[in-house]
């Protein structure tokens, strides 16, 4: 009866992307969203058996989850963020195509096959590209060009890893793959490699990233979010499953030396940040480098990737709400022209405050539990060093933000338009409060013996 | 395949290397026709059909669609075509290295050098121009090296195949939405650092 829920999860999207031509079409979008969210929380409270077409299984039920619940939060903030577009096929448009992004995301992470694993991929590109030019701005439409060729060009190389895993294995089903005997060969090895770079560049590992400031900064905030929130966990899940398959010693030194360089340089970009969504788009750089750090050393940093996964996603995408209605009311990205944020928006001022912490991993939010779980696990697999540079490079980030931020709200003077609609205030709040309420979730499945 | 990389690669005119594309799917077609007659396969004959009728006839009717109109040749001035062949050259020779090195003592199929080579040199053009139509066509190019070297290796299930040649053509419908709005890229301050 529950294997149900996967069609489900992946139609209802797809279904009521149709609503473009409907009257009561915002109404409608928000329902689908609640749907697929309702069939995924379900997904999470019941079993599901093993099919040919799809795999559901502990690393990837909390993830589509994820997916989910950001999905309903970005519609309910682009209802509320692209008002003024009042009827127009513009916002028509950018709803459906949100639709078929979340279903091509969710269709990824469920999939039971490297080939269709890879397509579902290429497809959150195919579908994604256009929601960033909904104001036809020329910066926009110059991001989404560096979006589209950057990451399409890098996957095509990932097509090589699922070339190499036929070749290897004569099949391509991952649960077949998982439960396979493995051993070290030249041809998986190259698989592990090239899906490093072909996944590598949707994540935004150094030094196949140089897209991602782009689009972030300058996609609608609902897009942000989705972008860092979900978007990029995804590519980091299709990454890991291929390394499930194909790891070896060399490509663990491979992996987790593109993971510290990636979390260096997100880190030292930070420091000279002046644009506040350019700012959180290198955040997200660094969560992304952790989260490979996590899953690549495994044990306990297993637990903590899937946990950093969730609760960032959570915190990014409340502060990607809070910087859309920064930019709504004070009319500029610039850091340093936005200021006296507590009086001028008292509620944003909040979400952003708590949103920074939750992405630069401080308690009580599960960043720190994912976060601390990750250096504890490098640590322990003797990876002392590597744990000593990412802490230090983690110093930087959460310095180089929490400053900053700290700048925009408790500076006393400067003025800004005011508060933003209570529908983008209440959803920004959600956001980072659902970051705070994984650290819950983790203790009450079984809190540090979950590793 | 090698000759119509390079003829790409060091053309500067924009009509001429949609052409030269087409002239590259439908070579790729004949090889799958051949090895599906060959290995009496004739999924991979249908496969070659979908070949010519998505990237030969589709994907570059799409293409030249978005050429503007009342321009009959749309020129790009890349850094000449000296230099053009000699880093085409180069990057042939490192990708027959690379394979050779990494590929051939497991893999074999010394045809799949050719594939790799086509990979590097879409991802060149990519590189080396700045404009739309150039990028999408390195692209395209890069996505033809990878079917060769699926038919130069093992060919994959041909749901996959199906799937990835409509995913590309998605993308590149997708794409020349944005190339009506912008065809030449430049470094732009705000989108620096």
């Amino acid at each position: 009866m529950m294997n149900i829920l996967p069609p489900v999860i992946l139609l209802v999207p797809v279904i009521f992307s149709l609503s473009y031509f409907a009257r009561r079409f915002r109404i409608l979008h928000l329902l689908s969203a609640s749907v697929t969210a309702a069939a995924a929380l379900l997904l999470n409270l019941t079993s599901v058996s093993e099919s040919s077409f799809f795999l559901v299984d502990s690393l990837n039920r909390p993830i589509v989850l994820t997916v989910a619940s950001i999905y309903l939060l970005s519609v309910a903030f682009g209802l509320g963020y692209h008002s003024r577009l009042g009827e127009s096929r513009n916002l028509r448009f950018h709803l459906s195509l949100m639709d078929l992004f979340a279903a091509s995301m969710l269709f990824s992470l469920m999939v039971n096959d490297f080939g269709l694993l890879w397509i579902g991929v290429e497809a959150t590109t195919v579908s994604s590209a256009l929601l960033l030019v909904i104001e036809r701005e020329p910066l926009d439409v110059e991001a989404a060009w560096r979006y589209v060729v950057i990451v399409s060009a890098g996957l095509t190389i990932g097509l090589i890893s699922v070339i190499m895993i036929y070749f290897v294995y004569g099949t391509l089903s991952i649960s077949v793959l998982l439960s396979a005997k493995r051993a070290v060969s030249i041809p998986l090895e190259i698989a592990a490699a090239t899906a490093l770079v072909g996944y590598g560049t949707k994540i935004g590992l150094v030094p196949m990233h140089t897209w991602l400031p782009d689009a972030h900064s300058r996609a609608p905030s609902e897009v942000s979010a989705m972008f860092s929130g979900v978007l990029l966990p995804v590519a980091v899940y299709a990454l890991f499953r291929v390394y499930q398959v194909t790891s070896s010693a060399r490509m663990e030194y491979l992996y987790l030396f593109f993971a510290v360089m990636t979390v260096a340089i997100a880190a030292f970009m930070l420091v000279s940040q002046r644009d506040l969504k350019r700012m959180f788009a290198y955040s997200t750089m660094e969560n992304m480098g952790l989260m490979v750090l996590g899953f690549i050393a495994g044990g306990v940093g297993y637990a903590g990737a899937i946990v950093l996964l969730v609760s960032h996603a959570f915190g990014k995408a409340g502060a990607f709400y809070s910087s859309g209605n920064v930019l709504e009311s004070y009319r500029t990205r610039n850091i340093a022209d936005i200021r006296n944020m507590r009086e001028n928006m008292p509620h944003t001022s909040i979400s952003l405050l708590f949103s920074s912490l939750s992405v630069t991993g401080s308690p009580p939010f599960g960043t720190f539990i994912g976060e601390f779980l990750i250096l504890l696990s490098l640590y322990m697999a003797g990876f002392w060093y590597i744990s000593a540079i990412v802490a230090a490079c983690l110093a930087i980030a959460f310095a180089s933000i929490n400053y900053k931020v700290a700048g925009m709200v408790f500076s006393t003077s400067g003025e800004g338009g005011g508060e933003v609609g209570a529908s983008q205030r209440a959803v920004a709040m959600t956001a980072f409060i659902l970051s705070a309420a994984v650290t819950v979730a983790f203790f009450a499945a079984g809190g540090f013996h979950l590793g | 395949m090698l000759i119509s990389a390079l003829a790409v690669q060091i053309s500067s005119y924009i009509r001429p290397m949609i052409n030269t594309l087409i002239t590259q799917s439908v070579l790729l077609a004949a090889m799958a026709t051949y090895l599906g007659i060959a290995e009496r396969n004739y999924l991979l004959i249908l496969l070659a059909a979908l070949i010519v009728l998505l990237r030969g006839v589709l994907l570059t009717y799409v293409l030249a669609k978005r050429l503007p109109q009342g321009r009959k040749f749309i020129r790009e001035y890349s850094t000449g075509t000296g230099t053009a062949l000699l880093s085409s050259v180069v990057v042939f020779i490192v990708s027959f290295i690379l394979y050779r090195l990494a590929f051939y003592p497991s893999v074999g199929h010394p045809d799949g050098a050719i594939a790799l080579a086509l990979i590097t040199q879409g991802m060149l053009l990519i590189l080396t121009r700045r404009n739309s139509f150039a990028h999408f066509i390195g692209f395209v190019e890069e996505e033809n090296g990878i079917v060769l070297m699926s038919l130069s290796i093992i060919a994959l299930p041909l749901v996959i195949e199906i799937n990835i040649l409509l995913d590309v053509l998605a993308l590149v419908v997708a794409g020349a939405v944005l190339i009506h709005e912008k065809i030449e890229h430049v470094p732009v301050r705000e989108l620096m650092g």
